[in-house]
């Protein structure tokens, strides 16, 4: 303060004690209040009483007392009247000085900024917890999508893929509720299957049935058919339900894809037969088109998406009364694929539950392009595995095939002059055996 | 007539723990949902009446640990204890308490003090586990959960230590 020109110095002095509103305490070395001045009502410390402990009268003192270190100050303590202090401590001789500045307008100012700087941390911090508490959820969802996802394609397997898509997809409620709708029903069964697989260890007739099941499906599948049950050794087909493409196109489809099996149906014959199976699969074909219900049937705790109706026993008693590897259907169908297949009328028959005479057709082969009729031959029984749809030989091996059904004519004849040997392998890819006969 | 004493008690933790509001709790019985931070230090009294004696606990709530405001150890000279605040939803305010009484323990010695898990009320986002005071109280340490909007665990807290430092 010398060194400040006089006029400095005294505006300093009065700067200092009234702005920052100075006040003293003075105590002794036997922590006795022994003088106090300045703006002591400005701390709410008016009433202080001299001769009398220091720390009693003013609380903030305690611990600080005697001096550990000189000088020594605590920053901005808020007294018990809201005034906020800078508190110096400093030791002159025996006697303890305290003097305090009135920083309140510095507390305020701060508080103000540390608020913000305080708001905004909280704020991050709840920001980075509720992200931790979202990539934890996330993670827990996808697991149990992951797990809902492995469970749906195991259900998947019991359903028809048409009934498991428009259930997952949400277009069918799961409730039980039908509709009347026009469907083309199929029916199919292998004629004296118990017979014909007699034998054969179990596991043999569930590999047989497994892969016939699944050709079968993945034919009808391709063909916009819905597997509906496989019953024993039978399988129920419809078309025109979840999705269809109109009566006669599903009624087209249905025949597109009985025509397939039955050509595929062959094939696994001669296959069954070279792998040691020595009847083969003979199956009979029934067609129906009509209204039925078609829906959820059952209780709530189970139910089975399916068609009931007398037009699907219909179809059933169709299958009954075709013979081994032929197709019948109804007047119903046949006239809506007329086009595609020539067939033949049967007999009328009466059904149970259907007030009309039934005339079943059984199906004699497909219409080519100019609708003429295209016969498919088809027989399998001990010793025979025969199947010939002329449109689907390549031109270059009808002469190879002509000459194996000429040497399997002479080999029939001549069957009592016993001695012939080699078998005859009326298969394409099998062309070089032909001349062994 | 009864022996007066008393004690300077530091109230230690994270910023936003809620030490402001354990003490109004503790002191005025009041709380405020208003968070209103603390600049340097704010100084209470309360008169804790023991059956032998009366202390009167002098309060010295210090601005919250954080990044920016670190503790200013002189303040914590001549306490007699502390009180060291963690906030329940937030586990980092647990490192942030324990940090303080290692420093405090290294510059003072080994103080009285109970750790308080506050804002036991917001259990939903309670994030201190059973375990972690489970394990906490295997050193020996007073550690309860504590509320300053419901008054759980405030009363408790600073008997003990009244007991504890004036003993």
């Amino acid at each position: 303060m010398e060194d400040l020109p006089a006029s400095l110095a005294e505006r300093l002095r009065h700067l200092t004690y009234s702005e920052r509103a100075v006040a003293y305490l003075e105590i002794d070395a036997a922590l006795m209040l022994v003088g106090a001045g300045g703006h002591l009502d400005n701390y709410g410390l008016a009433d202080m009483r001299l001769g009398e402990p220091a720390v009693e009268q003013a609380f903030f003192l305690e611990g600080l007392l005697p001096l550990a270190e000189s000088p020594f100050s605590v920053p901005s303590i808020e007294l018990d009247c809201g005034r906020a202090a800078d508190l110096h401590f400093h030791l002159d001789g025996d006697i303890t000085w305290v003097v305090l500045f009135d920083v309140t307008d510095y507390r305020d100012a701060t508080r103000r900024l540390q608020q913000k700087a305080y708001e905004m941390t909280l704020l991050q911090e709840k920001e980075a917890q509720l992200n931790r508490r979202l990539e934890e959820m996330n993670r827990e969802l996808e697991a149990s999508n992951d797990f809902l996802v492995r469970i749906s394609t195991k259900i998947s397997h019991y359903l028809a893929p048409q009934i498991f898509k428009s259930i997952f997809s949400g277009q069918k409620d799961v409730t039980i509720h039908t509709e009347r709708k026009q469907l083309t029903i199929f029916f199919s069964d292998i004629k004296d299957f118990t017979a014909t697989t007699e034998g054969l260890q179990p596991e043999e007739i569930t590999h047989l049935l497994n892969e016939y099941f699944t050709e079968m499906s993945a034919i009808a599948l391709k063909h916009g058919g819905t597997v509906d049950k496989f019953i024993g050794d039978a399988l129920v087909i419809f078309f025109g339900d979840p999705e269809t493409k109109g009566t006669v196109e599903d009624a087209r489809a249905c025949l597109s894809m009985a025509t397939e099996m039955q050509r595929r149906l062959a094939e696994l014959n001669v296959k069954w037969r070279s792998a040691g199976t020595e009847q083969p699969f003979r199956v009979r074909m029934g067609v129906n088109t009509g209204f039925c219900n078609v829906g959820n049937f059952g209780s709530l705790d189970r139910m089975d998406y399916t068609a009931i109706g007398a037009e699907v026993n219909l179809a059933a008693r169709l299958q009954s009364i075709a013979e081994p590897g032929h197709i019948v259907l109804s007047y119903e169908t046949y006239a809506l694929v007329r086009d595609i297949v020539a067939a033949r009328a049967l007999p009328p028959i009466s059904v149970k539950g259907i007030n009309r005479a039934v005339v079943p057709y059984v199906v004699e082969g497909v219409l080519d392009e100019a609708g003429r009729k295209v016969e498919i031959f088809s027989e399998h029984m001990t010793g025979l595995d025969f199947y010939l749809d002329p449109r689907a030989v390549d031109a270059a091996a009808v002469e190879s095939i002509r000459a194996t059904l000429k040497n399997a004519i002479a080999a029939l004849d001549g069957r009592s002059g016993e001695g012939a040997s080699g078998i005859a392998q009326p298969s394409s890819s099998s062309r070089a055996n032909d001349k062994a006969i | 007539m009864t022996a007066v004493v008393q004690k300077k008690i530091c109230m230690l933790g994270g910023f936003s723990v809620g030490k402001t509001s354990l003490v109004k709790r503790y002191v005025h019985s009041v709380f405020s949902e208003t968070y209103l931070t603390t600049v340097g230090v704010k100084i209470d009294k309360k008169t804790v009446t023991l059956p032998d004696r009366t202390v009167n606990l002098i309060l010295w709530d210090l601005a919250g640990e954080d990044d920016i405001n670190s503790l200013r150890m002189s303040n914590v000279r001549g306490a007699a204890g502390y009180v060291l605040v963690a906030d329940g939803t937030r586990p980092s305010t647990l490192d942030v308490a324990l940090s303080l009484r290692e420093r405090v323990e290294a510059d003072f010695g080994p103080l009285p003090f109970v750790l308080l898990l506050n804002k036991s009320d917001l259990k939903e986002q309670w994030a201190i586990g059973d375990d972690d005071v489970a394990r906490l109280r295997e050193n020996g340490w007073w550690v309860q959960p504590s509320s300053a909007r419901t008054g759980e665990g405030v009363e408790d807290a600073f008997q003990d230590l009244a007991v504890r430092t004036a003993g």
